[in-house]
């Protein structure tokens, strides 16, 4: 499903370059629910945004359901990442000038999709995630948990295949981090998505299929 | 995406209220001083209804009897008028000199006018039709030296040699005395009370005074004969009628010195004498001196506002779009291309901006209705609302669209992971 072959990332400033990635080989299964683990600046959020073709690799190749996504122009990559890939963020990143069903719909409005299917598309994911009662709610109006259940339901509006996530419950408190969690593990197991997961918390990465650590930009484990 | 920008635009009214009326103001300053503009330009362009180009004025002096070669009026012949006939004789007959005339009160350029009310011959009802016009002496000449023409655009000495007649008038007194008739051949008199009257052989183009005028009703007073200038000139002081003269193409205003020493005792008649010359550019550079350093003036004042307008909108769309990089960055990620950003950003600029029109359109409608607007110098027309109101939302769409350009573009520029940074 995703494949990363000798992945590198360097940032470079005038003065001084830093390795990011180093020589990364990774492969995630159809379906798998995996989750990366690792100290602060390791790389894992730069690992889960090269995967989302949100940044690009330095070296080395990304693969997503057997595309190489390395030569793909700007146009192509929007439409890739708005097909095939759902992203939910440590911070939400809502849109606070709109209510929760046109956050959603978001994803929507850059595909050829009417008003109608988009809000009905919207609502069954709201309904999904237990939000269907919040649809005109804005987001400074919701919980933090509720946030993170409306990013999850954008996410997922777009019937894609994979889901990145990164830290999803690094800004909720436990209950709503549990919550979440089991939202997530649902998504897994009924609809079958794959999801990729940065996480510190142990305890939420014993929990998915398998779990990979970084450390100073190298896989360790 | 319409709907989803206006929803975005309305549910951030607070925010953008402040923009909307920042942009309403401006808007509202700005069809102003482009309409003030407009208004100036446009006459400013306008055709004069004359040429100066390459006329000169010949200063009249009269010496006095302590002056040598002076001519007691026991030993004089001829009159002070018939000596100025003498004089622009000789001055056309010169082969540098196209043509040369006589006026009184006719110069362009000077302070030097005449006013005079009249009124149409054979109507007993005075009210509507006695009236002031500007009223200026010439000898049908004058017409060639200005190269003046008809409203049919024949030259203007012709159709007056053609036709018999006193008068000739512009095409706005036409208009105003006769309303869209024909003047041509119609009588006019001096008063009600008036016994003799007089007919007007030639209507010509409208006459503006200067650039920065609009054109007045006026008319000619013809002297058709050298009788008629003699009379004329004999009841002011010689020297206070004007004598013109248009030299042939090619002549510069350096070979002038020459042609006055070659013209030599032909410049004097009795006690009558050419003291110099002066080009008539030279005048309207002096008339129009204080206007065009006042124009200059409200030229610097609008830059200087345009400046800060341009500077003040693009920061608030520069800052606001900066201000905005983590959406920027969401939207890429679920799915925007950089392109589709950048539009989105423009729609969403724009369509603030296209929110003020209708409040715009109120105000330039009260502003009319209150007259505020110079409707003298220029009509309101269709033409000047479009040029007015297009040309203010075109300024301001194009520095909204710049002031969205330098942030759009970098933040387009960096990737969408670090966009997504700023929130």
């Amino acid at each position: 499903m995703i494949k990363l072959t000798n992945l590198e990332k360097i940032y470079r400033t005038k003065e001084i370059e830093t390795v990011a990635l180093e020589n990364v080989n990774l492969e995630v299964r159809n379906g798998e629910f995996l989750s990366i683990m690792g100290p602060s600046g390791c790389g894992k959020s730069t690992l889960l945004n090269i995967m989302g073709l949100l940044d690009a690799p330095t070296s080395g190749t990304v693969e997503i359901n057997g595309v190489n996504t390395v030569n793909m122009n700007d146009k192509e990559l929007a439409a890739f990442r708005n097909k095939q890939l759902g992203f939910v963020f440590q911070s939400f990143h809502l849109i606070n000038s709109l209510n929760v069903l046109d956050n959603v719909e978001l994803p929507l409005l850059y595909r050829k999709v009417s008003a109608s299917e988009r809000r009905k598309a919207a609502e069954a994911v709201l309904e999904k995630v237990g939000l269907s009662h919040r649809i005109r709610h804005f987001p400074t109006q919701l919980s933090g948990g509720q946030c993170q259940r409306v990013a999850i339901a954008r996410a997922i509006v777009g019937n894609p295949d994979i889901i990145l996530a990164d830290e999803p419950t690094g800004n909720l408190d436990s209950k709503m981090g549990i919550e979440v969690m089991e939202l997530l593990h649902q998504l897994n197991k009924e609809d079958g998505r794959t999801i990729v997961m940065v996480t510190h918390n142990e305890q939420q990465a014993q929990q998915t299929s398998r779990t990979i650590r970084f450390f100073d930009g190298r896989q360790v484990q | 995406m319409i709907i989803h920008t206006l929803k975005i635009i309305w549910n951030q009214r607070r925010s953008n209220g402040w923009i909307f009326a920042e942009l309403l103001v401006v808007a509202a300053i700005l069809w102003s001083v482009m309409d003030s503009l407009l208004v100036d330009v446009c006459t400013y362009y306008s055709p004069l209804g004359r040429d100066i180009s390459n006329v000169y004025r010949v200063n009249l002096g009269k010496m006095n009897p302590s002056t040598s070669g002076y001519v007691p009026d026991s030993l004089k012949e001829t009159s002070d008028g018939e000596d100025l006939v003498r004089l622009v004789d000789n001055l056309r007959q010169a082969p540098q000199v196209d043509e040369a005339c006589i006026s009184y009160a006719a110069c362009p350029y000077t302070w030097s006018t005449a006013w005079m009310s009249v009124t149409q011959a054979g109507t007993t009802d005075t009210t509507e039709v006695t009236d002031q016009f500007q009223c200026f002496r010439v000898t049908p000449s004058y017409f060639d030296v200005f190269r003046i023409k008809s409203e049919d655009g024949k030259t203007l000495r012709a159709v007056v040699e053609q036709n018999g007649g006193e008068l000739v008038i512009s095409k706005d007194m036409e208009t105003k005395l006769y309303n869209g008739q024909s003047g041509m051949g119609r009588k006019l008199k001096w008063s009600a009370t008036s016994t003799g009257t007089m007919t007007i052989a030639a209507v010509c183009n409208p006459i503006r005074r200067t650039e920065y005028e609009r054109s007045e009703p006026c008319f000619y007073l013809l002297m058709r004969t050298d009788q008629d200038v003699v009379e004329e000139a004999n009841n002011i002081p010689v020297q206070n009628m004007e004598c013109l003269i248009r030299m042939k193409d090619g002549f510069r205003a350096e070979d002038m010195e020459n042609f006055l020493q070659g013209m030599d005792d032909r410049l004097t008649v009795n006690n009558l004498y050419a003291s110099s010359v002066t080009p008539l550019g030279n005048f309207r550079d002096t008339m129009l001196k204080d206007r065009r350093d006042a124009m200059m003036k409200k030229i610097i004042l609008i830059c200087f506002m345009l400046l800060n307008v341009f500077f003040g909108i693009i920061g608030t769309f520069w800052l606001r779009t900066q201000y905005r990089r983590g959406e920027m960055g969401l939207r890429v990620a679920v799915g925007s291309s950089r392109s589709r950003l950048e539009g989105f950003l423009y729609a969403e600029g724009i369509s603030l901006l296209a929110f003020t029109a209708p409040l715009v359109l109120i105000f330039i409608i009260n502003m009319l209705y209150f007259d505020m607007p110079d409707t003298v110098r220029l009509p309101y027309t269709w033409w000047r609302f479009t040029v007015t109101f297009g040309g203010t939302f075109l300024l301001l769409g194009l520095m909204i669209v710049v002031g969205i350009w330098f942030p759009a573009r970098r933040i387009a520029k960096i990737e969408p992971a670090e966009a997504l940074h700023y929130e």
